[in-house]
């Protein structure tokens, strides 16, 4: 009996006043269950004060990052060394990424979507410029060789 | 920039172009693709005019020269020149002229 009054244990309730002690009123042989008599409740005094709430409904937008990486190029074949740094900027509706060491971009109506595309360009660029027959100017050799820094076949 | 305005000059200029999920135009020259460009299919998606300029090598009036066909196919090749897009191939010394003097 002893041990189960002391797994009941006392209900204490923590009130503006400080913590009381509640204790049990009733208590069924072998201490299974309990009631208490908790404290009567004390409607709160009116503070005197209105507390206006402004509810924003167009709350400013986080200012747009200026430059995100893209990490991963979705192609069973080609994966990144490395990600490459994007210039992100917005004109009219559009969201542009552009990778300016090739001057390269991708475009679309969200972040995302532009990052999609560039990596869809970019997966034909390097297939364009890989190509066996590909004879290419000076400036597209520089990009080749940019992409050969930053693209390798999977499996290596 | 509009579409027409792109396909105007890929048409001057003479561009290979491919329809692939993009647009895409190449610029060939003596048998070397030396610039590439490209526009997203639909009439209506817009197409950021600074990074086709940058993509064809030249500044803000050479591209409006482009699309209002003030910049010649020959002027843009020799803009190409000068920045070293595209580089000349030195000239093979025609047989005649290896052929040596005659000695008589």
């Amino acid at each position: 009996m002893a041990a189960a009054e002391a797994a009941i244990g006392r209900l204490k309730v923590t009130q503006a006043g400080g913590t009381t002690e509640v204790p049990p009123i009733a208590c069924k042989e072998g201490g299974a269950s309990q009631a208490y008599e908790l404290p009567s409740q004390i409607a709160s005094e009116p503070a005197g004060e209105l507390v206006s709430v402004l509810i924003m409904t167009d709350l400013p937008q986080p200012p747009r990052p200026t430059q995100v990486k893209l990490g991963v190029l979705k192609d069973p074949q080609l994966r990144l060394r490395k990600p490459i740094t994007l210039d992100l900027s917005k004109e009219e509706a559009e969201i542009i990424v552009n990778w300016p060491e090739i001057s390269e971009f991708g475009q679309g109506a969200t972040t995302a979507a532009a990052i999609d595309d560039f990596g869809q360009v970019l997966r034909e660029l390097h297939g364009q410029l890989f190509a066996s027959n590909a004879q290419l100017g000076e400036d597209l050799q520089h990009v080749k060789q940019v992409l050969a820094e930053y693209i390798e076949p999977r499996g290596r | 920039m509009k579409v027409h305005e792109f396909e105007r000059i890929v048409g001057k200029l003479g561009m290979e172009t491919r329809n692939s999920s993009d647009r895409l135009a190449w610029l060939v020259h003596d048998g070397v693709t030396v610039v590439r460009t490209r526009r997203s299919h639909g009439n209506s998606k817009y197409l950021p005019e600074n990074q086709i300029r940058q993509q064809l090598k030249v500044n803000e009036d050479q591209f409006a020269g482009l699309i209002s066909c003030t910049v010649s196919k020959e002027q843009y090749i020799q803009i190409l020149i000068d920045k070293k897009i595209i580089t000349l191939k030195p000239k093979q010394e025609s047989p005649q002229s290896k052929t040596p003097a005659n000695p008589s």
